[in-house]
C-alpha cells in the first residue's frame, strides 16, 4: 500500500483529534433563585460562546429539613474494612478484629505502614480511596488530614464522650483513642559497658558519657520524634529547643526513619538509650527484653493517637462502626493491655504494670493539637539546623 | 503422487535488492518454463541466493516483481507462497521426528489427518525413507537428511521446488548420487525448479538452463552447451571452465562471421551475441589446441610445466609474443610422441573454427 | 449453499484479499488508536469565576485539555512507523508485533523516565510551565549534594572491592585445582537468591553492636556497624556473587592454550597470570565493575536498614518523597541517581562490551574448563579467601534460619514456632507478591522472547533502537522505576497507582532486559533457516513461531520468567513506591517487620521467601533439565 495512504490515515486520525478538542472554549451557567409564594423556583441558564443553549427551570416546595437520625445498631454490616497505618503489630490486634467480625460481620485488613507512608498513600489515592479508616498515629497526621479536606467528619458515640479540647477535633474529623508519653528507653547490660545510668532528665542525656550512644527518629520523618520535639520547645522555647538539640546531637549515634526503631534498638542492647513512646518500649519489654524506662523529671510530652475515616472510604459503615467500636471499653481495655497504649475513656483501668498518665511528670501546657499545626515550620527548621549539619 | 503435481513458470522482471550500498541483486529478468529446472551459478555473493530468497519470500525486492504462474506474488509472504525449499543444512526442525518433519507442511496447511498420513508415507516411498520416520534428524547420515529435506519440501506439492546449494554439505561422492537423484526425481514429476550453486561441474549436470550470476547481475542464460560453447563474456568463460583468453586482431568481419588473427594465425570465428566493434579478445578451450613437435606447422612456444590430470597431460606453455603468454593445452590419451619435456620448445596447433569472439 | 460474500471473496484473487485484511487490519487498529486516544486526552469544564447579583449566580467555565496528549503522539509515532515499511506490511503479525512492542516500550518505559526528567524542571509540582528556577533550588539544597557525594563513594568503594574480590574468588573456583568446588560454587553465589536487604539484617544479627559474633563471641563492644561502612560491607557480600558469576562464565570459557604459551616461552605461573590471564579477562572485569556499580548505588533496602542515616541518593529519594511529600526534591534526587547508573550502563554497552576478548554467553558453561596447576603459595591463600567468603555466606544464611525458630535472638535461644505466626498473618501479603510476580514473570518473558525475535531475526530501521529502549532499564534503579511511575501514572487519566496492573507492568520492563539478552542469546544458536523453511512449507508467522521458534526457545523463556519471578518476590525499591493499601508487597511487609519487629520474626519472614525462591529453582531445574547448581546463575 502507497506511503501516501498511510500517511493520509494518519493526517485523518489527528484532524479527528483536533475535531474532539474543538468543543466550545466557555461555557457560563446562570443560576437564579426566585421565591415564589410557598414555591422556590430554580433557572438554570447554559450559554455557550455567547449562546444561550439549555434553560432549566425546577420548581421545589420549601419545607422543613428532616433530620436524619444516625441509627447505631449492632447489625450486620459485612463487607470488608482496610486500616491504614496500622498502629501496632497487626498480628497482636487480632483478637480485636475476630471480635469485630463476630459482632459486624466486617473483615478487617490492617495494613503496617509508617505514619507518612499512610498520609502519602491517602493523598495520592483521594480520588479512588483505596483505606477505609487511619488508625492511629499521632493526631499531626489527622490534623494534617482534616486541613486538607482528606478525611470524613464523624461525631459519633466516642466523639460526643471525649471532653472539648485536645482530644478531638471540633468538627468531628478525627477523635483521639489514646494517649501515649515519652519515654527513655535503657539498656542496661550496654549502660554497664559504658559505665553509665538510665537518665532521668533532659540535661542528663547531654552527658557526654552518652556519646554515641543515643538513638532517636528524625523528627522529619517520625510523628514520635516531632511529639519530642514539640515538647522540647514547649518547655524551653523554639530557641532554646534548638539550643538544646543542637548539644543533645553530640550524643545522638542515629537518626532512624521509623519512630519505634530507637526503642527496638536499646532494648537489643545495641545503644544504650532509646528515646520513643513508653508504649513501644513496653512491647519490647514483653518480647523479654531487658529494657528499662526512664522518664525526664523536667516534663515528658505525649500524644494523643487519633483515628479518622477517610473521605470517599468505600466501607463508610464498616468505617463509623469500627470508629465507634474504638470507644468501646473492651476495646480500649483490651487495647491497653497489649499495646499499652493510655485509654482515653473515663473510668477505664489500666491493666497491669502500664503506665498512665498519672506515673509521669508532663511537660506544663503542652498540647499536642496545637502544635501539630506548627509541625512544617518546625521541622523545616530542624532540617536546617539539625538534620541536614549531619 | 506425480499426477498430483500442476507446475508453473516462474518470472522475475527487473529485479533489484539493495542492502544500503551494495546491490546485491541488481535488475535481473529471467523467465523459467513450467516444469525445468534452472541453475543459478556464480561466484559467492553474485546474488544467487538472494535471487532465489526473494522467490521464496525471505526477501523483499527493492525494485521489481516476481510472478509464479503468471501471478503476481512480489507482495505475499514466504508462507503465501507456493515454493518449496531444499535448504544448504536441510534445515530439518531438530525437536521433531521425519515423520512430523515431513507431515509439517501439510499440518500447516491443515490437511486432514488420514490424507496426511497417505502423502508423508508416499513421500517416503519415493525417497526411499521407509522405517526412518520414528528418528530424529541428527539420527541421520547427511544423505538421509537430504532426502528427508527433498521429501518435506515436495509433499506439499509446490508448484516451484527451490534448491539453495543443496548438496554442499555432502562428501564427493555422495554429492554425486544426490544430485542424479535430485534430477530424476525433479524430472519424473515434471517440477518447476531453481537451483543454486557455485559448483559448474554441479550445475551443468543438472540444469536444463544455467543463469550465471556475477555482481548482481545476470550475465548469461543458456543450456550448458550454450554456454561453454560461447561464452557472453571473459567472466562466462573463465567461470564455466578452463579457459585460456588470448588477445586477437581482427582482420575482417562479416554478417556471421569474422576472420581474425591469432599468434600470427588467421581463423574463422563466429560473431559475439553482443556484437562490438572493438571486441579483442577470444576463449580457446585447452582441448581445442594442439602442440607439435618444433618445427611443425604453428606457432613457437616452450613448455612451462607438464601435470598428469588422469588420461590428460595438460602442458602449460608460454607463446612468446607481446611479453609472454601463458596457455594451458590438455591433450587427451597422449601418443608416445606427444610427450615433451620441460623447456623444450613446441609448436602451438590452434583449430580452424574457434567457437566465439568475447563480447 | 453459498452466501454471496462467500462467493465474493472466493472471486477475489489472494493479492486483493490480502489488501483487503490489510486494510481491515488498519482500520482495527484506528479505531484501538481511537479508543486510547479518547482514554489519554479530554477535556473538562473547570470553573474560573462565581458572579452573584442578589438572586443571580453566574458561573464561568473554561474549557481545559486533560491528559497526556504528548504521550499520545508518541504512542502514534511508535505505532505508526512500522506501517511505513514495506517489509513489515507484508507480514501483518510482525507488524502488530512491533507495533505493539514499540508502543509498550515508550509507555512504560520512556513516558516514565521522561517524566522524572521533566518534574525536576518544573516550577512547581505538575506545573505545566518549564524552567531551571525549580532545579536550581534542588541543586541549592546541602542534602543533594550530600547524597550524590555519599552515593558515588559508596558505589566506588564497594563495587572496586566486589570486583577485586570477586574476579579472585572466580578465578580459584572456575581455574583453580582446589577441593570441594561443587559445594563452594553454591556457597559463593547464595546470596542472589535473597532478598538483597536480607544480608543486612543477618548481618546485624552477627556482626552489629550487639551480634552473636562481634558481641557474644568476642565482646567488640566499641564499634558500630551503622553507616558507610556497613552499607559497604553488606553490598559486597550482594556484589561479589554477582562479580563471580560473570567472571566465572568469562574463565571457563579462556582457551587454556594462551596461557601454555606463555608458560611454554618462559613465564612464570605468576607471570603468566599477571601478563596473560588477566589482560584476557579485563573487559570482562570492567563490566562486572559497571555492573556491581550500578546496583551498588540503586541500593535501597540496606542503605534504609545499616546506614544509619547515611544519605544515600536512593534511600533521600523515597525519604523526601514518601516521608516528607516533597515530590520534586524526589524526582530530582532520582534524576541525579539515574545519570552515573545510565552512563555506567553506556560505557558498560558501548564501550567496554565491544573490545571483550572473551565473549560472555549466558549459555557458558562453568566447570567445563580445565584447571591450572598453581604453586602452593598462590592457590592456597586464594582457597582461603573463596572458603572465608563460603563460611561467610553459609553464617548468614544459617542465621536466618536459626533466628526464626528461636524466642529472643541474642537473649533467649530456646527453639519455638512463634515467629511463624507473623508470617501467616502476612499471607494475604505473600499472596499479593505472588500474583505480581507471576504476572510480571510471564509479561516480562512474552515480551522478552518476541522482542528479541523482532531485534534479531525481523528486519526493519530503528531496530537498534528497539533494543536500546528495552534493555535501558537494566541500569534505572528501582527507586527511579517507582517515582517515574508514580508522576506518570498516579493521576487523571491514569489512576493506575494502587493496582496490581502497575506493579506487573513495571516489574515486567524493569526486569524485562535480562529476559530478552537471554532470548537473543538463544535465538543465535538457532538456524534462521529452520524458520525459514517453516513459513516456506506454508506455516503462517504465528504458527512457526509457536511450533519452530518457540520450542526451540523454551529455556530461554522460562529462564526468562523465572528470573523475573524472583526478582520481583525479592523487589523492595520500586515496591515502596508502587504498592498500596490493597496491593501491599510480602518484601514491603519484611521491610516494616525489620525495622519495628524484632529479629526473629523478621528472619522468618525472610526464610520463607528464600525457600520460595529455592523452589522457583527447582521448578526452573526441572523445565530446562538442567542441575539446580546451574540455576545459580540466572537468579
Amino acid at each position: 500500500m502507497p506511503r501516501k495512504i498511510l500517511l493520509s490515515m494518519f493526517v485523518v486520525i489527528a484532524l479527528a483529534l483536533v475535531l474532539v478538542a474543538c468543543a466550545p472554549e466557555t461555557i457560563e451557567v446562570t443560576r437564579i433563585v426566585e421565591q415564589v409564594g410557598e414555591q422556590v423556583e430554580v433557572i438554570v441558564t447554559r450559554v455557550v460562546e455567547g449562546e444561550v443553549v439549555e434553560v432549566e427551570v425546577t420548581r421545589l416546595v420549601e419545607s422543613e429539613p428532616v433530620e436524619q437520625l444516625v441509627e447505631v445498631t449492632p447489625t450486620p454490616i459485612g463487607g470488608q474494612l482496610v486500616l491504614y497505618a496500622c498502629l501496632f503489630d497487626p498480628d497482636k490486634l487480632e483478637v480485636l478484629f475476630q471480635s469485630f467480625e463476630d459482632q459486624t460481620g466486617v473483615d478487617v485488613t490492617c495494613l503496617d505502614m509508617s505514619s507518612g507512608e499512610a498520609l502519602e498513600r491517602i493523598r495520592a489515592e483521594r480520588e479512588n480511596p483505596q483505606g477505609d479508616v487511619l488508625f492511629g498515629t499521632t493526631n499531626l497526621s489527622h490534623v494534617n488530614l482534616a486541613a486538607g479536606d482528606l478525611t470524613e467528619p464523624y461525631q459519633g458515640d466516642g466523639w460526643s464522650q471525649l471532653p472539648d479540647g485536645a482530644l478531638k477535633d471540633p468538627d468531628g474529623y478525627w477523635s483521639g483513642f489514646y494517649y501515649g508519653v515519652i519515654g527513655f528507653a535503657c539498656s542496661p547490660e550496654r549502660l554497664a559497658e559504658i559505665s553509665a545510668e538510665c537518665p532521668d532528665s533532659w540535661q542528663d542525656l547531654l552527658d557526654p558519657v552518652y556519646q554515641g550512644e543515643i538513638v532517636i527518629a528524625s523528627p522529619a520523618a517520625s510523628g514520635t520524634s516531632y511529639t519530642t520535639l514539640s515538647g522540647l520547645a514547649q518547655l524551653y522555647g523554639e530557641d532554646g529547643a534548638f539550643e538544646y538539640w543542637a548539644q543533645l546531637d553530640e550524643n545522638i549515634a542515629q537518626y532512624t526513619e521509623s519512630g519505634s526503631a530507637p526503642g527496638r534498638m536499646a532494648a537489643a542492647g545495641e545503644y544504650a538509650i532509646g528515646i520513643a513512646f513508653a508504649h513501644d518500649i513496653q512491647v519490647q519489654q514483653d518480647q523479654g527484653l531487658p529494657v528499662e524506662i526512664g522518664f525526664p523529671e523536667e516534663g515528658t510530652p505525649f500524644e494523643i493517637g487519633g483515628i479518622s475515616i477517610i473521605k470517599g472510604a468505600k466501607n463508610m459503615d464498616a468505617a463509623k462502626a469500627w470508629v465507634d467500636y474504638v470507644f468501646s471499653r473492651p476495646f480500649q481495655r483490651y487495647h491497653n493491655d497489649i499495646a499499652h497504649r493510655i485509654p482515653v475513656i473515663e473510668g477505664v483501668e489500666l491493666a497491669d504494670g502500664t503506665i498512665g498518665l498519672d506515673d509521669v511528670t508532663l511537660v506544663e501546657g503542652y498540647d499536642p493539637t496545637e502544635w501539630a499545626a506548627k509541625r512544617d515550620d518546625l521541622v523545616a527548621r530542624w532540617q536546617e539546623e539539625i538534620g541536614s549539619q549531619r | 503422487m506425480a499426477e498430483s503435481f500442476t507446475t508453473a513458470s516462474v518470472r522475475l522482471q527487473n529485479l533489484s535488492k539493495h542492502f544500503g550500498d551494495l546491490r546485491a541483486v541488481d535488475d535481473v529478468s529471467l523467465e523459467v518454463q513450467p516444469g525445468s529446472l534452472i541453475c543459478l551459478l556464480g561466484p559467492s555473493g553474485c546474488g544467487k541466493t538472494t535471487t532465489l530468497r526473494m522467490i521464496a519470500g525471505f526477501e523483499t525486492p527493492t525494485v521489481g516483481h516476481i510472478f509464479i504462474g503468471g501471478e503476481e506474488i512480489t507482495d505475499v509472504p514466504a508462507y503465501g507462497r507456493p515454493t518449496a525449499m531444499v535448504f544448504q543444512n536441510y534445515a530439518l526442525f531438530p525437536h521433531m521426528s521425519v515423520y512430523e518433519n515431513i507431515a509439517y507442511g501439510l499440518r500447516a496447511r491443515r490437511v486432514k489427518r488420514a490424507e496426511v498420513d497417505g502423502r508423508v508415507r508416499d513421500a517416503l516411498r519415493l525417497m526411499e525413507l521407509e522405517g526412518q520416520e520414528r528418528k530424529s534428524p541428527p539420527q541421520l547420515s547427511g544423505g538421509q537428511q537430504q532426502r528427508v529435506a527433498l521429501a518435506r519440501a515436495l509433499v506439499i506439492r509446490p508448484k516451484v521446488l527451490l534448491f539453495d546449494e543443496p548438496l554442499s554439505n555432502l562428501d564427493a561422492q555422495l554429492r554425486v548420487r544426490m544430485r542424479g537423484e535430485i534430477r530424476s526425481v525433479q524430472r519424473r514429476l515434471g517440477i518447476t525448479s531453481v537451483y543454486v550453486t557455485h559448483d559448474q561441474e554441479e550445475a551443468f549436470s543438472i540444469a536444463d538452463l544455467v543463469a550465471i550470476m556475477n555482481r548482481g547481475k545476470l550475465i548469461q542464460l543458456g543450456t550448458p552447451r550454450e554456454l561453454y560453447r560461447q561464452p557472453a563474456d571473459r567472466f562466462v568463460a573463465e567461470f564455466v571452465g578452463l579457459s585460456n583468453i588470448v588477445p586477437v586482431e581482427i582482420v575482417s568481419s562479416g554478417a556471421e562471421e569474422a576472420v581474425i588473427r591469432v599468434f600470427g594465425q588467421t581463423l574463422r570465428s563466429r560473431r559475439p551475441r553482443q556484437h562490438s566493434d572493438n571486441t579483442t579478445a577470444l576463449v580457446l578451450r585447452p582441448e581445442a589446441l594442439r602442440i607439435r613437435p618444433e618445427g611443425a606447422t604453428g606457432t613457437p612456444a616452450r613448455v612451462v610445466s607438464m601435470t598428469y590430470v588422469g588420461p590428460i597431460a595438460r602442458y602449460v606453455i608460454a607463446v612468446a609474443g607481446d611479453g609472454e603468454q601463458l596457455l594451458t593445452v590438455d591433450l587427451y590419451n597422449p601418443r608416445p610422441d606427444e610427450f615433451f619435456p620441460e623447456g623444450t620448445m613446441v609448436s602451438l596447433q590452434l583449430p580452424d573454427e574457434v567457437p566465439a569472439l568475447l563480447g | 449453499m453459498t452466501s454471496p460474500v462467500a462467493t465474493w471473496t472466493a472471486n477475489l484473487s489472494s493479492t486483493k484479499k490480502r489488501r483487503l485484511l490489510f486494510a481491515l487490519l488498519i482500520a482495527v487498529e484506528l479505531l484501538a488508536l481511537a479508543l486510547i486516544a479518547t482514554y489519554l486526552v479530554g477535556y473538562e469544564y473547570v470553573e474560573t469565576g462565581v458572579e452573584t447579583a442578589g438572586d443571580v449566580e453566574t458561573v464561568t467555565m473554561q474549557r481545559q485539555l486533560i491528559g497526556d496528549p504528548a504521550l499520545l503522539l508518541l504512542v502514534l509515532i511508535a505505532a505508526g512507523l512500522p506501517i511505513l515499511s514495506r517489509n513489515l506490511r507484508r507480514e501483518p503479525v510482525v507488524l502488530v508485533a512491533l507495533q505493539a512492542a514499540a508502543a509498550g516500550l515508550v509507555v512504560f518505559v520512556v513516558w516514565p523516565l521522561a517524566g522524572v526528567l521533566a518534574e525536576s524542571f518544573r516550577e512547581e509540582f505538575g506545573a505545566a510551565r518549564f524552567s531551571l528556577l525549580q532545579f536550581e533550588r534542588m541543586v541549592a539544597q546541602p542534602i543533594v549534594w550530600r547524597a550524590t557525594k555519599n552515593t558515588m563513594f559508596i558505589g566506588i568503594v564497594a563495587s572496586s572491592l566486589a570486583t577485586a574480590v570477586g574476579t579472585l574468588v572466580a578465578y580459584t573456583l572456575t581455574l583453580g585445582d582446589i577441593p570441594w568446588k561443587r559445594a563452594l560454587r553454591i556457597l559463593t553465589v547464595v546470596p542472589l537468591v535473597s532478598p538483597p536487604f536480607a544480608v543486612s539484617f543477618a548481618f546485624i544479627m552477627l556482626f552489629g553492636r550487639r551480634g552473636l559474633i562481634t558481641y557474644d563471641l568476642l565482646h567488640i563492644t566499641r564499634y558500630n556497624i551503622y553507616g558507610p561502612q556497613g552499607i559497604i560491607l553488606v553490598q559486597l557480600i550482594s556484589d561479589i556473587p554477582l562479580v563471580i558469576l560473570i567472571l566465572s562464565a568469562v574463565f571457563a570459557s579462556m582457551s587454556r592454550d594462551l596461557e601454555d604459551a606463555a608458560a611454554d616461552l618462559g613465564g612464570r605461573p605468576l607471570h603468566v597470570l599477571r601478563t596473560v590471564t588477566f589482560p584476557l579477562v579485563t573487559p570482562a572485569i570492567l563490566t562486572a565493575f559497571l555492573l556491581s556499580f550500578i546496583s551498588s548505588i540503586s541500593d535501597f533496602g540496606n542503605p534504609m536498614l545499616i546506614g544509619g542515616g547515611y544519605q544515600m541518593l536512593a534511600t533521600q529519594a523515597y525519604i523526601q518523597m514518601i516521608e516528607l511529600f516533597d515530590l520534586q526534591l524526589g524526582a530530582a534526587l532520582s534524576l541525579i541517581l539515574l545519570i552515573p547508573a545510565l552512563a555506567a550502563f553506556l560505557i558498560q554497552h558501548y564501550v567496554v562490551s565491544r573490545r571483550s576478548y572473551v565473549t560472555v554467553t549466558s549459555g557458558a558453561r562453568v566447570g567445563a574448563a580445565y584447571t591450572r596447576k598453581l604453586p602452593g603459595w598462590i592457590k592456597w591463600p586464594l582457597f582461603a579467601l573463596v572458603l572465608f567468603f563460603a563460611a561467610f555466606n553459609l553464617l548468614l544464611y544459617g542465621s536466618i534460619v536459626v533466628g526464626a525458630f528461636v524466642r529472643t535472638w541474642g537473649f533467649d535461644f530456646s527453639f519455638t514456632l512463634r515467629n511463624l505466626n507473623g508470617v501467616v498473618n502476612a499471607l494475604p501479603n505473600l499472596k499479593n507478591s505472588l500474583i505480581v510476580s507471576v504476572g510480571a514473570g510471564f509479561v516480562g518473558g512474552v515480551l522478552g522472547v518476541m522482542i528479541a525475535w523482532l531485534v534479531s531475526r525481523a528486519r526493519f530501521r530503528g531496530q537498534r533502537e528497539l533494543d536500546f529502549m528495552a534493555t535501558v532499564m537494566y541500569a534505572v534503579p528501582g527507586t527511579v522505576v517507582g517515582i517515574g511511575y508514580i508522576l506518570a501514572f498516579n493521576g487523571s487519566p491514569y489512576f493506575w497507582t494502587g493496582t496490581f496492573f502497575i506493579i506487573i507492568v513495571a516489574y515486567a520492563f524493569r526486569r524485562l532486559p535480562v529476559g530478552l539478552r537471554t532470548s537473543v542469546a538463544a535465538q543465535k544458536q538457532v538456524d534462521p533457516s529452520l524458520e525459514e523453511a517453516s513459513l516456506d512449507l506454508g506455516a503462517s508467522r504465528v504458527r512457526t513461531f509457536a511450533k519452530i521458534t518457540f520450542p526451540l526457545l523454551n529455556r530461554a523463556f522460562f529462564a526468562g520468567v523465572i528470573y523475573i519471578f524472583i526478582r520481583s518476590m525479592t523487589d523492595l525499591s520500586s515496591a515502596v513506591f508502587l504498592n498500596s493499601g490493597r496491593t501491599q508487597l510480602f518484601t514491603v511487609r519484611m521491610f516494616r517487620v525489620m525495622i519495628t519487629g524484632t529479629p526473629s520474626q523478621a528472619a522468618a519472614f525472610a526464610l520463607l521467601l528464600i525457600v520460595i525462591i529455592l523452589l522457583a529453582l527447582g521448578l526452573l531445574s526441572k523445565l530446562t533439565g538442567k542441575s539446580f547448581v546451574d540455576m545459580f546463575r540466572i537468579a
